[in-house]
């Protein structure tokens, strides 16, 4: 479904290069970055790694009684070394010490939160201090999967902190800002990627979307009293995938008129219709995000949050069983509709 | 016993003569690295090598994350308006089934449910199977052929084992599967196939011991195996079978069938007996030659990172009982599991990470 990106001779004929020889050099000595499912191997055995270190100082009673804060500061000195070390070998090809200080890392950050909970005994302090320890790993540890996790988890946590601060404001409100972050990072992708900073926009742009969807996940277990604002969140979802739209429009120099009202009339009732679910609506800016920037993960954790969100929107719609199927059908028939009448307007692809 | 060490040895000369077709039909992918697609880390790369100036590094970098054009649009925004609007209809009309189950008889119960099934497939006669409205509409009379039967099932009380549903569903796709040149037909009818095997081993020959329970995993790895050999066979030959995901998930598949057996096997080898060993020697097999194959070249890096995964699953449990069993270590014993973790981990990715440099296609596309 991803459009191609231009190959890299398509853009050298288009910035008027015809030499293309030192381009060809050049990317042969590229190092490129290991494949996702190589990073997922390296993240999997890492954790589990972790995991051992974790029960290996369990093991050794240095977890056990621990009233002064050793294991907390234990936790803040594997992060910090493993930062060191990272630092140390980010020019070198010894993937064992990069292991090992990924490894080292995860210990050390379950370490910190387990000891900050154990200490203060409460959700606020460890959310801020978490939070903290998250971005000074994000701006620390040189490594881009390292990034997308601190960077997911410093957002959430900070979700969290606020939430605790303003309990009157509930947490799936943050899912706001998380999403028109990513926009904003992802839009401005080009004038973005040629600054000094650009090595942070893709991971922080990913793990706010992560953040995104961990959020409104645990707003399926927001108070009763609470459940009104869902409407609100929703509606500011749908105003920022509006104002995607209205980018993407811009951008694409598309003037049609049809474009311009159907798409605010479309988030308006999809809006409407699952005001009680803000996932759906953020899972679909997230798709439509995706497109934009040509990201085929982005677009593939889309659409699994999408298709969950659609069966959450089933239970959330506080129906009888025939209500909710004629909601279904109507809103089915009308996408379906919609379809019909794009491909119509001699928009056939 | 013999019998079976035959059963072994004519796998093993199966598998191992599909893995030689499947080495003639991949050659060495060496790709033009101007022909790759245009990332920024790319871009930013011919910035540094002097390749493009300051003006012409804004430039390019706006032309390779531009948006797509609007024709790209349109089919990206059909497409999903079809699978989400076709969704939810489709789950509708379900629940309003659902609402009105006990008031309907018999004959309506069927007729719908045979409704359902000639109006999707005269849908998909309709549209056609090159469009996706009419793959859709396919697939949901793949579905409805199995609610049919579930529900003839339910209505005459046929007394019949859950497996046969599965087998007689599976059977009677076939003809649509063919035609489909679908992936995700073919699936769907590898899944009802697994799990109709699956249910016939356990309801027709009754309670199972562990080692006869794990010869299923171990039947299920050789068929999905089958699966996935004919489809990287057959593949490179026919455009529709080109989709890289489903070789990618059968392999995951067969992958998955035989690491359970083999962990039981390293863990309590005098209680699983020869499956697991069965197991594990495939295991070792399909690992060692999708390792020589990725080496020479021109294999999807996915099949040896996902045989690399299952491996050090299987090794992480073999060193597990040599600590914690064989030499009774406690916190040092996890120590060293850490050490040896990280270190197995780090050749792993040292040596795949190789593979990639040595494939550019996957590295760097």
């Amino acid at each position: 479904m991803i459009a191609p990106r231009p190959t890299i001779e398509e853009i050298l004929r288009a910035v008027a290069i015809s030499d293309n020889e030192p381009a060809r050099q050049a990317l042969v000595s590229l190092q490129t970055a290991p494949a996702v499912y190589i990073r997922l191997l390296s993240g999997t055995a890492a954790w589990v790694a972790a995991i051992s270190l974790i029960a290996c100082l369990a093991l050794a009673g240095l977890l056990q009684n621990d009233t002064k804060g050793a294991s907390l500061m234990l936790g803040l000195c594997c992060c910090l070394g493993a930062v060191g070390l990272r630092w140390v070998t980010r020019e070198s090809e010894s993937t064992f010490f990069q292991q090992l200080a990924l490894s080292v890392s995860i210990a050390g950050q379950n370490l910190f939160f387990w000891s900050l909970w154990a200490q203060t005994n409460s959700w606020s302090s460890t959310a801020l201090g978490g939070a903290l320890l998250q971005l000074g790993l994000l701006v620390g540890y040189p490594d881009a999967l390292h990034r997308f996790l601190s960077a997911s988890l410093a957002s959430l946590l900070l979700g969290v902190w606020l939430h605790h601060l303003f309990p009157v404001l509930p947490l799936h409100l943050v899912s706001v800002p998380l999403l028109a972050g990513a926009i904003a990072l992802s839009h401005w992708e080009p004038e973005i990627e040629i600054r000094p900073w650009a090595a942070f926009r893709a991971p922080v742009a990913f793990g706010l979307i992560l953040a995104l969807f961990n959020v409104l996940i645990f707003a399926r277990w927001a108070p009763e009293t609470q459940a009104p604002l869902l409407g609100l969140t929703t509606m500011g979802l749908c105003c920022l995938v509006g104002g995607l739209g209205w980018l993407v429009q811009r951008e694409c120099d598309i003037s049609s008129s049809w474009v311009r009202w159907g798409l605010p009339l479309g988030l308006l009732l999809l809006g409407g219709l699952t005001w009680s679910t803000p996932g759906v609506v953020a899972a679909l800016g997230t798709m439509i995000l995706a497109f934009h920037r040509r990201s085929v993960l982005l677009l593939g954790l889309g659409a699994i949050f999408q298709a969950l969100f659609l069966v959450a929107l089933y239970y959330d719609l506080s129906l009888s069983l025939l209500l909710k199927s004629t909601v279904l059908v109507t809103s089915g028939l009308l996408l379906l509709g919609i379809r019909m009448r794009m491909l119509a307007l001699g928009a056939r692809p | 016993m013999p019998a079976a060490y035959q059963t072994s040895g004519l796998v093993v000369t199966l598998v191992a003569g599909l893995m030689l077709r499947l080495h003639k039909h991949y050659a060495l992918n060496m790709h033009d690295p101007l022909l790759i697609p245009a990332t920024p880390a790319r871009i930013r790369r011919l910035h540094a090598a002097g390749v493009l100036s300051s003006e012409q590094l804004a430039s390019a970098m706006r032309l390779a994350v531009a948006s797509p054009q609007p024709a790209a649009w349109v089919r990206f925004l059909s497409a999903l308006l079809l699978i989400v609007g076709g969704a939810l209809t489709i789950s509708g009309t379900l629940y309003f089934f659902a609402y009105n189950w006990d008031e309907l008889g018999r004959f309506h119960r069927l007729g719908l449910a045979a409704g359902w099934i000639l109006l999707t497939a005269v849908g998909a006669w309709r549209m056609g199977l090159e469009a996706l409205s009419g793959r859709v509409c396919l697939m949901a009379a793949s579905v409805g052929v199995g609610i049919l039967l579930l529900v003839y099932g339910q209505t005459y009380q046929t007394g019949a084992d859950d497996w046969e549903l599965y087998a007689y569903w599976a059977g009677l796709i076939i003809p649509w599967v063919l035609a489909s040149r679908m992936p995700t037909l073919w699936l769907l009818m590898l899944g009802l196939v697994n799990l109709a095997c699956t249910l016939w081993r356990f309801q027709t020959f009754g309670k199972l011991d562990l080692v006869e329970t794990l010869w299923i995993p171990v039947s299920l790895a050789l068929l999905n195996g089958l699966a996935w050999l004919g489809w990287e066979a057959l593949g490179p030959a026919r455009s529709w079978m080109q989709v890289r995901w489903m070789p990618r998930l059968l392999l995951v598949m067969t992958l998955l069938m035989l690491c359970g057996p083999s962990v039981f096997w390293v863990l309590e080898p005098a209680e699983v007996g020869l499956s697991g060993l069965v197991a594990l020697l495939l295991l070792a097999f399909v690992s060692a030659v999708l390792g020589v194959r990725s080496w020479r070249g021109g294999l999807d890096l996915f099949l040896p990172t996902a045989a690399v995964g299952a491996v050090l699953l299987v090794l992480d449990c073999f060193v597990w009982r040599v600590l914690f069993e064989h030499l009774n270590l406690e916190e040092v014993g996890f120590l060293l599991l850490a050490l040896i973790l990280i270190g197995q981990a780090a050749v792993a990715v040292k040596g795949l990470t190789r593979l990639q440099q040595r494939q550019p296609e996957e590295a760097l596309s």
